[in-house]
């Protein structure tokens, strides 16, 4: 006896349509299912409108964030059975709907940019020529934080990042720990600044849905707390 | 282009109803305290208006929504500490028990001040 | 290269919100105590606040609440609604807004609470 499971998805194209309508598929569950296998299934056989962003299937390229059933999650590592009869599928909330389930990164990849989310080192290389080296004591500090796959699922459940539009937002921020507590990058003087400004990092009021939605289970939160850590004993010891 | 709109975040998080708990507790106290400074402040103005002002705000009712201050400012003052235990690095990562544990601590104020109220309640 | 200009104005506004909110455990919480825990203060009126006023080191304590608190409340709303406004100029503007009702009321508490010291 096969169970069918009615996936209710989001469905908008700007230019045809003025508001958002909600369109069901019955799908036939199968072990293992995940959300994405569904919606290629739906994709290939039944609606080849549907549009939605994914790659590699494997919870490792961050492009198949979804809202289902109320939650920031990756659609490729959910499975569909324990989700429900019903399950609702919703583009990742605040950022402009291009089509369907696909948003408009633009303004997160700003965001991210802003960081400078690459290795600021001053000192030349080592002699040997080859990598910078770390002890592993220091690796062990960044260990949650590089595990980051820039899905937008904590971006997109901020909600000071939904209503302040210039807000850097927990994963540019995560990203900024990252190499803040990095033993190699020498950039964080510079990086510092940028969160220190009016819309940086003390506009998180630790609300903590970032860390909770995170497929990664990365505590972003504890991250932009130490970032703000940093940035406080820098002004009062007047070193920023 | 058309964004999708959530108000409240409905996810997993119970830091979001702090949050929320924590705002709107504020704005109500802020906006009390504004009022309680001008009301106070009559008193400049002579014993006559003051006392009448000060006799009608005994009635029961009044002693009531005293009560529902002080219970918001005890959601305040409590989920305040939490978020200035995180703002010094503690606790971050236990941010849903700390919540848990400091409502629950802001129950015993309250107990004991409703007690010490309730004869001024029902006269 | 430099996309940002850093402007740093709102970390000691964040810093102050925490110092007034440390302070206040203490001012609100005399406040409270003297006021609903004391008998003779319970009931309220104008003999009462006006000899409590008398008390130099109550109007300190008063004094005190009065400027944690307003700092408190007003910075408070300035946090609430600056998630709403990204606008440069209407920030500056809400900023001085409320900077002067803050001083106003600063400056009006102040009058009454010492209005009874001789």
């Amino acid at each position: 006896m096969s169970q069918t499971v009615t996936l209710r998805i989001y469905r908008r194209d700007p230019d045809l349509d003025a508001a958002p309508k909600y369109q069901n598929y019955q799908i036939e569950l199968t072990p293992g299912l995940t959300v994405l296998m569904a919606l290629y299934h739906v994709l290939e056989n039944v609606d080849k409108t549907l549009a939605f962003r994914a790659s590699c299937r494997s919870a490792v390229c961050g492009s198949c964030g979804m809202h289902i059933n109320g939650k920031n999650m990756l659609a490729c590592e959910t499975q569909l059975a324990p989700l429900g009869n019903e399950v609702l599928i919703e583009p990742l909330p605040h950022l402009p709907v291009l089509k369907d389930l696909a948003v408009d990164m633009t303004r997160f990849w700003d965001k991210y940019e802003k960081v400078r989310p690459y290795l600021i080192a001053l000192k030349a290389p080592p002699p040997s020529g080859k990598e910078r080296l770390q002890s592993v004591e220091d690796r062990k500090k960044i260990d949650e934080f590089i595990d980051c796959i820039l899905c937008a699922c904590c971006h997109t459940s901020c909600s000071t990042a939904w209503w302040d539009k210039e807000y850097l937002g927990p994963a540019a921020l995560a990203k900024m720990y990252r190499f803040v507590a990095d033993s190699r990058d020498e950039g964080g003087a510079e990086r510092l600044q940028i969160a220190a400004r009016e819309d940086g990092v003390f506009r998180c009021h630790t609300i903590f849905n970032c860390t909770e939605e995170c497929p990664k289970k990365i505590p972003i939160t504890f991250g932009i707390q130490e970032i703000k850590k940093r940035v406080l004993w820098g002004k009062l010891a007047g070193r920023m | 282009m058309p964004l999708t709109k959530h108000t409240v975040y409905p996810g997993r998080g119970l830091g979001m109803w702090a949050f929320w708990l924590h705002r709107l507790t504020g704005l109500a106290i802020a906006v009390y305290l504004l009022m309680h400074i001008l009301v106070i402040s009559t008193v400049v103005g002579g014993a006559g208006n003051f006392n009448e002002a000060m006799k009608f705000l005994k009635a029961p009712i009044f002693i009531l929504l005293e009560m529902g201050l002080l219970a918001i400012i005890l959601i305040h003052g409590f989920n305040g500490a939490r978020i200035v235990l995180f703002d010094l690095g503690y606790g971050v990562k236990k941010q849903k028990p700390i919540f848990i544990a400091l409502m629950a601590l802001a129950i015993i104020p309250f107990v004991i001040a409703f007690a010490v109220a309730l004869p001024h309640i029902f006269v | 290269m430099s996309q940002v200009t850093p402007k740093p104005q709102g970390v000691w506004a964040w810093i102050w919100q925490r110092i007034t909110a440390v302070l206040l455990f203490v001012f609100l919480g005399t406040h409270l105590f003297v006021l609903h825990y004391v008998p003779e203060n319970l009931s309220i009126n104008f003999l009462g606040v006006a000899a409590r006023f008398k008390s130099v080191l109550y109007v300190i304590v008063d004094s005190g609440l009065l400027a944690t608190a307003l700092y408190h409340a007003l910075n408070g709303i300035r946090n609430v609604l600056f998630d709403f406004i990204a606008d440069e100029g209407k920030r500056g503007a809400l900023n001085l807004v409320l900077w002067l009702v803050g001083i106003v009321y600063l400056i009006w508490g102040a009058y009454a609470l010492t209005f009874f010291v001789k």
